[in-house]
């Protein structure tokens, strides 16, 4: 079994896209991936070397599970692309599709690893040259569009603050920014903001994100420099000009080390919280290990929808060939295996700082929560002027109030600074 | 399917792969990326740069002071999309 919708009935489909020419309906503000995974469609492309299996493990842009090619252009995340009416998507690096991949045997030749070492260097000339020619068919990175696209001009925009991720900090800096008058922006990969909080029942009541605020949804910034940051989003490339940049861009979360933890069915509990949001569980027999807000939302969505739980401290191994089947996991200090078709995995989340360190900040070990964080003052400012971090990005696992309050505090700095002409 | 540890899912690094790349010798992080490739592929290391370094920390008792350059674009972009692009030597 797969992920599935909840209740078919409860909300109407508004359209459908082809996946290796089938049919698949989507609903309302659903991404590719999402609708994908709710019709049983888990396996979306296979892995460069070894062709395993591959699914949205994230649905949050932070891995490689979802890439599909999107009409002509290839690699493109099924996460980050909203469903949209007759869309064509395939799977890629897969042959016939990806749920049967002929080229899976490598994953069987090389049951140690695949050394490109010696195999490329240590071989000698000729057959150096053989095995090249070969790696570069294996490896997966789709095949280029066939026809040639024109060039699109950039739109540009200028604000006093652009404001990455629509997160509770992101909402807080925003809102009151634009309260004090200012020209702000956010951009949000997400259709909706609301980030973190839209996952959990147990957020405090969001407030929305002001009117004066420029909303750019549905929109990655995916390089940022002093003149410019560039936002991707349904049109097109936008070049956002601001004086002062705010990176709440929150965290990523990661299943940790275990034999066989890139299966498709294993999902990152920021992922499986997203698909009980929209009415799908991510299985018929859940696993859900590890702790957390976002584990007990999960445990407690998949619980309402009637799929059996078991609740788990730790992975020691997954099980199955094309997807989970079972998973090995301790529970009151015992390891167990249990039968699953769905390994949700909470582990602590760790910051998304590479666009805050693209922007200047210094981006630092921080040795007792064991991951790297920006560096910033209480006011959110960094080394690099006009350059702020605010909410989870630089304090990861910190409470929904917390975070707002850091964005409240943040936009302060902001304000003073874009007044005193120091921006 | 043979039973792996994946480590870097973009570029099929494994666990086995960066423990032979430490005893190696490749004990920072730059040199551990050159060697397995991890970091390098679509999703540019968005979980296992901090994977490594934990890796990294927990065999030779220091962690690495900063991750390997994070460099744009952060997401996979149609080169079309930046060929659009005002030059910057010929902006006024
Ligand atoms: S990037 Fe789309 S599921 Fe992870």
């Amino acid at each position: 079994m797969a992920p599935r919708r909840i209740d078919p009935r409860s909300q109407t489909p508004v359209g459908s896209f082809l996946h290796d020419g089938q049919r698949v309906a989507f609903r309302a503000g659903e991404s590719l991936a999402l609708a994908l995974l709710a019709a049983g469609r888990g396996s979306l492309s296979r892995s460069p070397k070894y062709h395993r299996p591959r699914g949205p493990l994230c649905l949050r842009g932070a891995c490689e599970g979802c890439l599909v090619r999107v009409g002509d252009l290839p690699g493109q995340l099924a996460c980050r692309v909203p469903a949209a009416e007759g869309l064509e998507v395939r799977s890629q690096n897969a042959f016939p599709n990806a749920s049967l991949d002929l080229f899976r045997v490598t994953d069987w030749f090389f049951p140690k690893h695949l050394d490109h070492h010696h195999l490329l260097v240590n071989a000698g000339a000729t057959l150096n040259r053989a095995m090249q020619v070969f790696a570069r068919r294996m490896a997966g990175l789709g095949t280029l569009p066939s026809e040639e696209h024109p060039f699109p001009t950039p739109s540009t925009l200028s604000v006093d603050a652009l404001v990455v991720g629509a997160g509770t900090a992101g909402m807080a800096v925003a809102n009151a920014l634009a309260r004090e008058g200012f020209q702000v922006a956010c951009c949000e990969e997400e259709p909706r903001p609301g980030g973190e909080a839209l996952d959990r029942r147990d957020a405090p009541t969001l407030t929305d994100l002001c009117d004066k605020v420029r909303f750019l949804g549905s929109t990655s910034a995916v390089a940022t420099f002093d003149d410019g940051t560039l936002c991707v989003g349904p049109e097109g490339l936008g070049l956002v000009r601001a004086r002062a940049r705010v990176f709440a861009t929150g965290c990523v979360d990661s299943v940790g080390l275990f034999p066989q933890n890139d299966l498709p069915g294993v999902f990152t509990a920021r992922a499986a919280a997203r698909m009980l949001r929209a009415g799908v569980v991510p299985g018929e027999r859940v696993v859900v290990a590890g702790s957390g807000a976002l584990a007990s939302e999960v445990a407690a969505g998949c619980a309402e929808a009637g799929v059996r739980v078991t609740h788990a401290e730790g992975v020691v191994e997954a099980h199955g060939t094309s997807a989970v089947k079972a998973a090995t996991v301790t529970a009151h200090g015992r390891a167990e295996k249990v039968k699953c078709d769905a390994l949700v995995v909470a582990l602590t989340a760790t910051p998304a700082y590479e666009l805050a360190g693209q922007a200047g900040a210094l981006v630092r070990w921080d040795a007792s929560a064991r991951c790297f964080i920006p560096e910033a003052l209480a006011d959110g400012s960094t080394r690099a002027p006009g350059v702020y971090v605010t909410g989870s990005v630089r304090a990861p696992g910190a409470a929904l109030q917390a975070r707002r309050e850091d964005g409240s505090r943040v936009a302060l700095q902001i304000a003073s600074d874009l007044r005193g002409g120091r921006l | 399917m043979t039973s792996r540890v994946l480590v870097c899912r973009c570029e099929d690094v494994t666990l086995d792969e960066v423990e032979e790349a430490l005893a190696g010798g490749a004990t920072d992080l730059e040199s551990l990326k050159r060697y397995t490739g991890f970091g390098t592929g679509w999703c540019q290391g968005k979980q296992c740069v901090v994977a490594c370094a934990r890796l990294l920390e927990a065999r030779t008792g220091a962690a690495p002071p900063a991750p390997i350059t994070p460099r744009p674009p952060l997401h996979p972009v149609p080169l079309g999309l930046l060929a659009g692009l005002p030059d910057p030597e010929e902006a006024p």
